[in-house]
Formats: structure tokens, C-alpha cells, sequence
């Protein structure tokens, strides 16, 4: 005889591990089996089981390592700045000044609107032909010819990682600030009785804080970086040349324009073990930082 | 028990749900076939005229037609086929054919132009841009040939007579490029010619080459692309840039709207197109832009590309009778001449062809003489990818100075060989 109260739980989580099955486990053994195929949509004669021969075009395909190197400095870049951003802002915004509720909203405009949106917007700003950003420095006299910002090697990565930062550094804003309110103030007051000054207590009080927000965050948005390809697509469609030719984008150019699905979902997995590592490092630290509220 | 039968009767009722949707028909009704096709907000309104005439004439069959956005239709068109969805018909830009053929998305339409009354309507050398083999594959509907628009009154200004060999083109380009007092009393830098060296930036490039001689493939059909030819070719587009310095710094990342801005702003003399964007030119510029013919090589040799966009029918379609009624609709003398008359395209018809409007507005008349020389990109299932991705990466490098001519030349012949 089956104990009913034992089933009845199961029966409640049925309905959200059946979504999760259908919505997150099919997509990636989907993804998994199709990577040991030759799969191209042109050519459907010779689509069939390879084996690893996917993964070894991948390490012996030189895009593939020029999109990795990218890729490293594309999250690197972006979400360190965030970050740094992200911090300052909050700590504005925790101060008290006339007009911080206007502030606190208007900060969310970048990470609410759509990254379509937000990369055509600086696509045309820094247009080298008639974008904004030319005539301003030109009137500044700070340049004297226009500057093919996403038309040139040096500077299209550059200006797209900097559209990336100003896309996403409100996301840690709001997220610290929502931290920094749920830090006792008597904590700093304890430490300026000890004498602490400014700096210290942001060192001693503010991070130590702020420690499980910052570690989610950033993990959080280290993941959506690496996975990110509608920014790049919609500025520069990883050109000139591969100059931001990162691997998600990689990924969805082989899979939607070449309709190579083999090749392209070895890679997609390549990405998500990689981040899978990421995911392993924040679970670690998640875990050590209860372990250490329990001692 | 009575929460396990609720649980199947919350499931039953689901699926029943399910299963009442996704018909688009009632039984005595008349027949809906679904349509995808881009088309631009301006021309939404003439377009919908369109298929509101066919709706009103036509009590047997209607058409519900969706707008899909022009950057996403190819990608759309595959993914919803693959799932076994998707419309009935379809528009088609030329080189989609070999693709969607061979992923077996099209319906052969032999059987059904052969007892169209209109087929001897259709200019005679568009089927071959929509036949695999002996199959037709998709409807004509409008043609686009690439000519070359020209700032009529900065030439006239500098006594510059408008080219006609590459030679001319590339001295006309250098003598504009300069600075210039525009209309508001501003000096502002302009260029000879707009170079696309962004998305989209193929065409162009292969327009080029071709013209001077280069060829993808003999007679045998062997891959040739990668001759002396077609190497000289190419240094001189990449010239145009690094050297000549008459096209923008910011070429290598311009896209459409950065070219046909930059031509209606007055930052450009000259850039190539096709007659899909004369209204538009023409209500920012009036009688100031002109027309001519993509320059020939030094020897004369001339060609251009002439791309026809068609429908096709869907291979899944449950309505594949009611589909031809519509698209040969489509391509039948009322729609061709309302397409080509306020949607900007070169009729398909005879008849529409010799109308006066058409055989006297000179950018149908360029385009009529442009056709004389048009010829047709591959036909092959990676051309596509070619055109569109490949080459736009490769010229891109070849601009910055990454890779050499020769180089690009190669691994366009290599990616060509790839789709034999």
C-alpha cells in the first residue's frame, strides 16, 4: 500500500518538473544529440551520426578560437565595468539627495529597453558618416574627420562592449542598491566608534554585505553576457571582419545563415559547459557562505 | 480518487482545447491561404490595395497575409517549414530557390503554369532564375536590376560627363571627393562613392568583379572564380578605399540605410542600386539625382545582376490549387503593373513592360537597358551563406588590410566549390 502522504507532494512538484523537462531537458539533449550529427538543412542526403567529428572541426576551425578569445574579453570587459558602475551608482542612489526617487527610476531606462533597440540607437550614434558622437567631438575640436567607430578593427569591439556596459550596469545598481538598504546601519556605526574611516568601512562593512548580491549578480550576468548575441548582431553583425565576432553569435550565424545545426550545437554545448563551470564556482561560494552563517 | 479525476478531466479539457484550434477554414466557406512577404511601413497601405483586390475579386479563395520583417523572413520561412507550419505561399528573393529546394519547402509548379492561360505573358528570360533543372520552382513577380545612382548636379557642376568603364568611374569618384558648402551654409566632407562594406555588402562586390571579367563557373561547370581577373578586380574595389580614398572611412561597417542615407544627405556622389529605392531617392533629391548604368569594364564588357523575386507554394500546403489561383494572380498584368508602379520594381509582363509610364520614366528606362546585360548569381544551396555572411566578412577584412585580394578571391572559390 502506497502512503498517500508521501505521493501528494510529488504530485505538487509533478507540474513544474514536467514544465522543466519539456521547456529546459528536451531543448538541451536536443541540442546534445545534434552535435554528434551532420545536420545541415541544404544538404538533408547526408545528415546523420558523426560522432565527435563536430567537436574536432571546432578546435581545428580558426573562427571558432578567434570567437573564444573574443568571447573572454566580451564578458571580462563588460561585466567587470558593470560592476564597477553598477557600485558607484548604488551608492549614489543609497546617499539622500533632492530628486533620488526621479534618479533611482530613470537609472532602469537602458536595462529595460530592448537590446535591439539600445544597439541600433548607438549604432547610428556612433554611425562614422553622420552619427552624434562624431559631431560632438568635431564641435569639441577634439577630432578633426570623422571616425569610423563601427566600421574600424580598433574601435567597433570597444564601442560595442561599451553599448554592452551601458545596457547592463543598472541591473547591478538596482541589485546592490537593494543590498546596501539591507545592511544594519548600526554595523556602521560600530565601525566609526572603532575609528573606521570612509574607505574602511566600505572595505569591512559594505562589501563583506553585500558579498551574496554581488556573487549572484555577477555570476548571473556572466552567463547572459557569454550567451548574448542580439546586441553584437543588431550593431555589427560580428564585423568588420571577426573583430566582434563572439562565440554565441558564432553559434547562431552557423546554425540561421550557413543552416549548419550539427556544428553550431557543438559549439552551443562547448559555451554551456563553459559556463557550467562558472555555474559550479558560484554554487561553491553560495554553499561556503552558508556554511560560514551557520559557524 | 476525486482529485485524480479531476486532474484527467483538467487534462482532457486541455488537449480538446488544443485540438479546437489551428483550422483556418470552416467547411462551406471560402478557402484562406496564408501569405508571408516583406514589405517596408511606407509601402504597407499600396501592397495591402493588392491583396484587398484579389479578396474582393475572388469570392472562392482569400488571402491572409503577414508582414515578415525582411531580416528575418529567410530564417522564419525554414524554421516554421521544419516544424511543418508555415504559410501556403511565400515571397522569394532569387537566390532562395536552390535553398529551399533542396530542404524539399517548394512545390513544383510545371503542372500548373502549363494550364495558365497568362504564362506567354511572363518576359521569357525570367523563368530561368526560378527553374531548377526542367523545375519551376516559383512565380515571377518582379524584377530588380542594379544600376548606378549619380548626384546629376554635382556632375554637371564640376563639367564631369556621367562614366561609363570603371577608369572614368573611379577618376569621377576621386574628382567629388572633397568638402563641399551644403544647402544650410555648412562644410561637410563628401565622397565620390558609397561603398557597402557592411551587411548586405556581397552584391556589390560580386557586381564588381563580374563586370570585369571574373566568372564563378566554365562551361562545365567547374569553379573558376578564383583567375587573375577576378584578383585585379578586387584590388581595385579594395583600392577604392585604401587607396583612392573616394569612398567613406566608415564603408567597411555600412549597411543599406547607411548607404542611401548617406547618398540622400549629400555625403555621397554615386552608389548602386537598384530601382527599389527611386521614390525614395527621388522625394529627397528630385531632379537632382540621375540615373546611369553600372560602368563597364575598360574593354566594354558590361554586366549586372538582375534578381526576380517570386512566389512559391509551399510542399505541406493542404491548399495548393486555391495557392497557384493567387500567386499567378499575383504575377497576371493588374498586380504587376500596381507593384511595379507604386513599389518600385521592373514589370514582369509584356504588357506591363510597354505601358508609356514605364517606357518613359528614366529609371525604368535605365533599368530596361540595364537588363540587356543582367545575368544571374549562382544557383547553388550555399550561395546564400555565401553572399550574405561569407563574403561579408572576407571583403571586411580585405578592406582593413587583414587579408589580400588573393586571399579573399580563394576562399570565396573554396566556399563555392563547397556547394557543388
Amino acid at each position: 500500500m502506497i502512503n498517500k502522504g508521501k505521493i501528494y507532494p510529488y504530485i505538487l512538484v509533478a507540474p513544474a518538473l514536467i514544465a522543466l523537462g519539456v521547456i529546459l531537458l528536451y531543448p538541451m539533449l536536443t541540442g546534445l544529440f545534434l552535435s554528434f550529427q551532420n545536420r545541415v538543412l541544404t544538404r538533408p542526403l547526408e545528415n546523420g551520426w558523426i560522432g565527435l567529428q563536430n567537436y574536432i572541426n571546432m578546435f581545428q576551425d580558426d573562427v571558432f578560437w578567434i570567437s573564444i578569445v573574443k568571447t573572454f574579453w566580451w564578458v571580462i570587459a563588460s561585466v567587470g565595468f558593470q560592476i564597477i558602475l553598477g557600485m558607484a551608482t548604488a551608492l549614489l542612489l543609497n546617499e539622500k539627495f533632492p530628486g533620488r526617487a526621479l534618479a533611482r527610476g530613470l537609472i532602469l531606462i537602458p536595462w529595460v529597453m530592448p537590446s535591439v533597440v539600445s544597439g541600433l540607437m548607438w549604432a547610428w550614434i556612433f554611425d562614422g558618416t553622420y552619427g552624434l558622437a562624431n559631431d560632438v567631438l568635431m564641435k569639441l575640436g577634439l577630432i578633426d574627420q570623422f571616425i569610423p567607430f563601427l566600421g574600424d578593427s580598433k574601435t567597433a569591439f570597444p564601442v560595442v562592449i561599451f553599448t554592452n556596459i551601458w545596457k547592463g550596469f543598472p541591473f547591478f545598481a538596482i541589485s546592490f542598491l537593494a543590498g546596501l538598504q539591507s545592511i544594519s546601519s548600526d554595523l556602521y556605526e560600530a565601525a566609526e566608534i572603532d575609528g573606521a574611516g570612509k574607505w574602511r568601512r566600505f572595505l569591512t562593512v559594505t562589501i563583506p554585505g553585500l558579498k551574496p548580491v554581488i556573487i549572484t549578480t555577477t555570476v548571473l550576468r556572466l552567463i547572459w553576457t557569454a550567451n548574448t548575441t542580439d546586441l553584437i548582431f543588431t550593431m555589427t553583425t560580428g564585423g568588420p571582419g571577426y573583430s566582434t565576432h563572439v562565440l554565441a553569435l558564432y553559434t547562431y550565424l552557423t546554425a540561421w545563415t550557413d543552416l549548419d545545426f550539427g556544428y553550431s550545437s557543438a559549439m552551443a554545448i562547448f559555451l554551456m559547459l563553459v559556463l557550467l563551470i562558472f555555474i559550479g564556482i558560484y554554487m561553491k561560494l553560495i554553499n561556503k557562505d552558508k556554511e560560514n552563517d551557520i559557524i | 480518487m476525486r482529485k485524480v479525476l479531476s486532474l484527467l478531466m483538467v487534462a482532457l479539457l486541455s488537449t480538446a482545447f488544443l485540438f479546437a484550434g489551428g483550422s483556418n477554414e470552416s467547411s462551406d466557406g471560402p478557402v484562406v491561404i496564408n501569405h508571408w512577404y516583406w514589405v517596408p511601413n511606407a509601402d504597407v497601405a499600396r501592397y495591402t490595395e493588392m491583396i484587398d483586390e484579389f479578396n474582393r475579386t475572388h469570392t472562392d479563395v482569400q488571402v491572409n497575409w503577414e508582414n515578415v520583417p525582411q531580416d528575418d523572413v529567410r530564417t522564419r520561412f525554414i524554421t516554421a517549414f521544419q516544424i511543418g507550419e508555415g504559410p501556403d505561399t511565400f515571397g522569394m528573393g532569387g537566390n532562395w530557390i536552390p535553398e529551399f529546394q533542396a530542404m524539399g519547402m517548394l512545390e513544383p509548379l510545371n503542372d500548373y503554369i502549363d494550364n495558365w492561360d497568362q504564362k506567354d505573358e511572363i518576359i521569357d528570360t525570367l523563368w530561368s532564375q526560378c527553374t531548377i533543372g526542367d523545375t519551376i520552382y516559383g512565380m515571377p513577380w518582379k524584377l530588380l536590376v542594379t544600376y548606378m545612382y549619380y548626384r546629376a548636379d554635382w556632375f554637371e557642376e564640376m563639367g564631369i560627363e556621367p562614366p561609363e568603364t570603371i577608369s572614368e568611374f573611379i577618376d569621377a569618384a576621386c574628382k567629388l571627393t572633397g568638402t563641399y558648402v551644403n544647402e544650410n551654409g555648412e562644410t561637410v566632407d563628401r565622397y565620390g562613392f558609397g561603398l557597402r562594406g557592411g551587411s548586405g555588402n556581397g552584391e556589390g562586390y560580386f557586381i564588381w568583379c563580374l563586370t570585369q571579367g571574373a566568372e564563378f563557373f566554365d562551361e562545365e561547370g567547374n569553379v573558376i572564380f578564383n583567375s587573375p581577373e577576378t584578383v585585379a578586380a578586387t584590388q581595385l574595389y579594395i583600392d577604392l578605399y585604401q587607396k583612392y580614398h573616394c569612398v567613406p572611412p566608415s564603408c567597411v561597417g555600412d549597411g543599406f540605410a547607411q548607404i542611401v542615407g548617406a547618398f540622400k544627405s549629400g555625403r555621397t556622389a554615386m552608389f548602386n542600386h537598384h530601382i527599389g529605392t527611386y521614390v525614395e531617392i527621388s522625394e529627397a533629391l528630385g531632379d537632382k539625382v540621375g540615373v546611369m548604368l553600372y560602368p563597364a569594364s575598360d574593354d566594354g564588357h558590361r554586366w549586372s545582376e538582375g534578381s526576380v523575386i517570386s512566389h512559391g507554394i509551399s510542399s505541406i500546403s493542404k491548399h495548393k490549387d486555391e495557392a497557384f489561383e493567387f500567386v499567378s494572380w499575383m504575377s497576371e498584368n493588374w498586380a504587376v503593373e500596381h507593384q511595379s508602379r507604386y513599389l518600385g520594381s521592373i514589370p514582369v509582363t509584356k504588357t506591363v513592360s510597354a505601358m508609356p509610364y514605364f517606357s518613359e520614366n528614366p529609371f525604368y528606362a535605365v533599368s530596361a537597358q540595364s537588363a540587356e546585360y543582367v545575368g544571374a548569381f549562382p544557383m547553388t544551396v550555399n550561395w546564400g551563406g555565401i553572399v550574405k555572411d561569407r563574403a561579408v566578412t572576407l571583403l571586411q577584412q580585405a578592406l582593413m588590410g587583414d587579408i589580400t585580394a588573393e586571399e579573399m578571391v580563394a576562399s570565396i572559390a573554396e566556399e563555392l566549390e563547397k556547394g557543388l
